[in-house]
């Protein structure tokens, strides 16, 4: 039985409006935690009409909150995707990535090397190497942010998938906290939800947390990359440029 | 439907925003006080752009690198890199 929960998410995303849909398990069931609120998923192109809500389509992202204090039955109980930072510091991460990024870069190379090395320019050598390095990025998250799937899907999900549902008419309750934010705040969240993939839309809280998360990757991404350089020029001989500045 | 959505209060985003200063390297290092938001978020996406300037940099001296390497040498450097590591 779905009933609307703690909606700690919502937002507008090209016409459609979107929410956390939380179940409240009355009984044990395949979704969750029995007597507790579960994350279902997330819905979005619904729209009210009246007092009824309509669908438009769903995407779910079914990760039941697992806050089961009890200890209950033991069962696959999927966590709330919360990524955490710590992972990024690591050097095993940090391992894993450079080598799925020396395989991507080797792919790069044959790729340009067979086909037309004329038609190749500097910058859209350079260009590929980053979108290389940024897929290889985005799946080392394993699909737990929202920024990692953007750039899986070609940083194109939320033109491609979702239509434009009717025009949802907001809730008074939405409106006036959307107020809240005095508009210098909102302008550069904004911004900052332009600068992560796929977090366009994103309602505060989520966005700073995709963003905690994006920074950390990104910055285990500049160590990789620094590393892989700093060792490919040292044996190729070739000019070792200026070191690019890491932020760690 | 009773929904009990959680309005997003101004101490909320606030305390949420203050937890970003532990991820700029700046107001790590100097240990500053408390940064008002609109200042946190405004270095947020100063420090993302320059990150993102940092990985372009890098893609770019990459693929220089791949570029003036002979196939041999560069097949076996990164065979050794990856056994390195």
């Amino acid at each position: 039985m779905v009933r609307s929960g703690p909606c700690d998410g919502e937002g507008t995303a090209d016409g459609c409006r979107w929410i956390e849909i939380w179940v409240f398990v009355d009984r044990f069931d395949r979704f969750g935690v029995a007597g507790d609120w579960n994350l279902a998923g997330y819905l979005k192109g619904f729209w009210w009409e009246g007092s009824s809500l309509r669908l438009g389509m769903t995407i779910s992202n079914g990760d039941g909150d697992s806050a089961a204090k009890d200890g209950g039955r033991e069962r696959k109980r999927k966590r709330r995707a919360e990524p955490s930072l710590v992972k990024w510091k690591t050097e095993g991460e940090q391992k894993t990535y450079s080598s799925k990024l020396i395989e991507a870069l080797r792919r790069v190379r044959g790729s340009s090397a067979a086909g037309a090395a004329s038609a190749t320019t500097d910058h859209s050598r350079g260009r590929a190497v980053r979108e290389a390095a940024d897929r290889a990025l985005a799946a080392a998250a394993r699909g737990r942010t929202r920024w990692s799937r953007a750039i899986l899907c070609g940083r194109t999900l939320k033109r491609r998938v979702l239509p434009r549902a009717g025009r949802p008419k907001p809730v008074g309750r939405a409106r006036a906290a959307e107020r809240s934010k005095p508009p210098a705040l909102k302008t550069k969240a904004r911004v900052l939800g332009r600068l992560v993939p796929g977090c366009r839309k994103l309602p505060l809280p989520s966005l700073l947390e995709e963003v905690s998360d994006y920074i950390a990757a990104l910055e285990m991404q500049v160590r990789a990359m620094s590393a892989i350089a700093e060792a490919l020029s040292a044996v190729g001989g070739a000019p070792s440029a200026a070191l690019a500045e890491g932020p760690m | 439907m009773s929904s009990r959505r959680s309005r997003v209060s101004e101490e909320e985003i606030n305390r949420l925003v203050s937890k970003l200063q532990s991820l700029l390297p700046e107001t790590r290092q100097r240990g500053a006080g408390r940064a008002s938001a609109a200042k946190l978020l405004k270095e947020t996406c100063n420090y993302i752009r320059s990150l993102n300037r940092d990985v372009d940099d890098l893609s770019d001296r990459l693929s220089a690198i791949m570029a003036t390497m002979d196939s041999s040498s560069a097949e076996a450097e990164m065979v050794r890199s990856l056994l390195r590591s």
